[in-house]
């Protein structure tokens, strides 16, 4: 009895304790999707060299650039390097966040530009921008914590 | 014929005030075969009586009870040894007990945490850098947000962002 109580408590911690941070971003799904692909290459940029970035340039940044900083946990940027298959490419990446329609909602889309979203709870923590221009195929995947409010300073070109 | 006095001895008998002698008297009267009918039913009691008064022990009983004791004498106690494992299981129980209970509250606390950094559900671990130079990783930061900034803009014109090397 004693030993089935403390198994049963082992396994309920560990689960509690896995179940709390096992997502991956969209951008990790998508070059999983598309294998070891020579046709992108993914830029990233992790939430250590965020924070370090914040408080590096503090100084010559707006107010309104720091606060979007620091609503920002991590970033990565996948890009096509040629522009051969960059239609396949937006159509995979387009077809990737439609499939799965209760994780990801669309914000806005305007032309070649598509922008999806993740909520947990009332936050948005992931943002995934879809951008066809000049032959070149761009995903730009943010996570971090936002709100509407914020959401509407990150994509608004600033003066 | 009258067994007033054998009367009196069996009242008194049943209220434990006889003496050995009187119930010796007892036995002897009930022994007989021709008893009066009114105190006949009293006779099986002091048979049985009689049958315990001439139980003896066996001649061998003596030599049992010597031999069992002899035995009894001759099996060594031997103390036992703790191992290293019966000293510390104790401890080990008691540590077993309370790393279930942090982590049980790490988990909760984690899972049921509904502030906004709690929201941000991913593992920071997953995000290796790809650049380890600031400048470089604030250059790609700040393009990525430029496209950003420029998606409430449909005529917009973007100039192609710089492909640099994966570094992983």
């Amino acid at each position: 009895m004693k030993r089935a109580l403390f198994s049963l408590a082992f396994i309920l911690c560990t689960v509690l304790s896995l179940s709390a941070q096992t997502e991956k971003d969209f951008s990790s799904r998508f070059l999983e999707q598309e294998g070891v692909s020579a046709e992108v290459n993914c830029q990233t940029i992790g939430p250590d060299m965020i924070a370090q970035l914040a408080s590096s340039y503090a100084t010559q940044l707006s107010n309104e650039e720091v606060a979007q900083l620091k609503n920002i946990k991590s970033m990565r940027v996948v890009r096509s390097i040629s522009t051969t298959k960059v239609d396949e490419l937006f159509h995979d990446a387009l077809s990737l966040l439609q499939q799965d329609k209760g994780r990801y909602y669309e914000i806005l889309s305007y032309g070649e530009k598509k922008l999806f979203g993740r909520k947990k709870n009332k936050t948005i923590v992931e943002l995934i921008l879809l951008v066809r221009e000049d032959g070149f195929f761009n995903l730009v995947n943010l996570t971090g914590t936002y709100d509407e409010q914020t959401l509407k300073q990150l994509i608004s070109k600033t003066q | 014929m009258d067994y007033k006095y054998i009367e009196q001895l069996l009242t008194r008998y049943f209220e434990a005030e006889t003496s050995i002698e009187e119930e010796q008297i007892l036995r002897a009267f009930f022994r007989q075969d021709n008893l009066p009918e009114n105190l006949c039913h009293f006779a099986p009691l002091f048979a049985t009586l009689d049958e315990e008064a001439t139980c003896t022990l066996p001649d061998s009983f003596d030599d049992r009870v010597l031999q069992r004791i002899s035995e009894t004498a001759q099996q060594v106690v031997r103390a036992e040894r703790p191992t290293l494992l019966n000293v510390i299981r104790p401890w080990l129980q008691a540590a077993a007990a309370v790393v279930i209970v942090v982590l049980t509250g790490f988990g909760a606390q984690r899972a049921f945490d509904r502030s906004d950094n709690a929201a941000w559900d991913y593992n920071p671990a997953s995000f290796q850098n790809s650049y380890d130079n600031p400048q470089q990783a604030y250059k790609v930061l700040e393009n990525g947000l430029e496209l950003f900034r420029r998606t409430a803009q449909a005529d917009s014109v973007m100039a192609p962002l710089e492909s640099k090397t994966l570094q992983k």
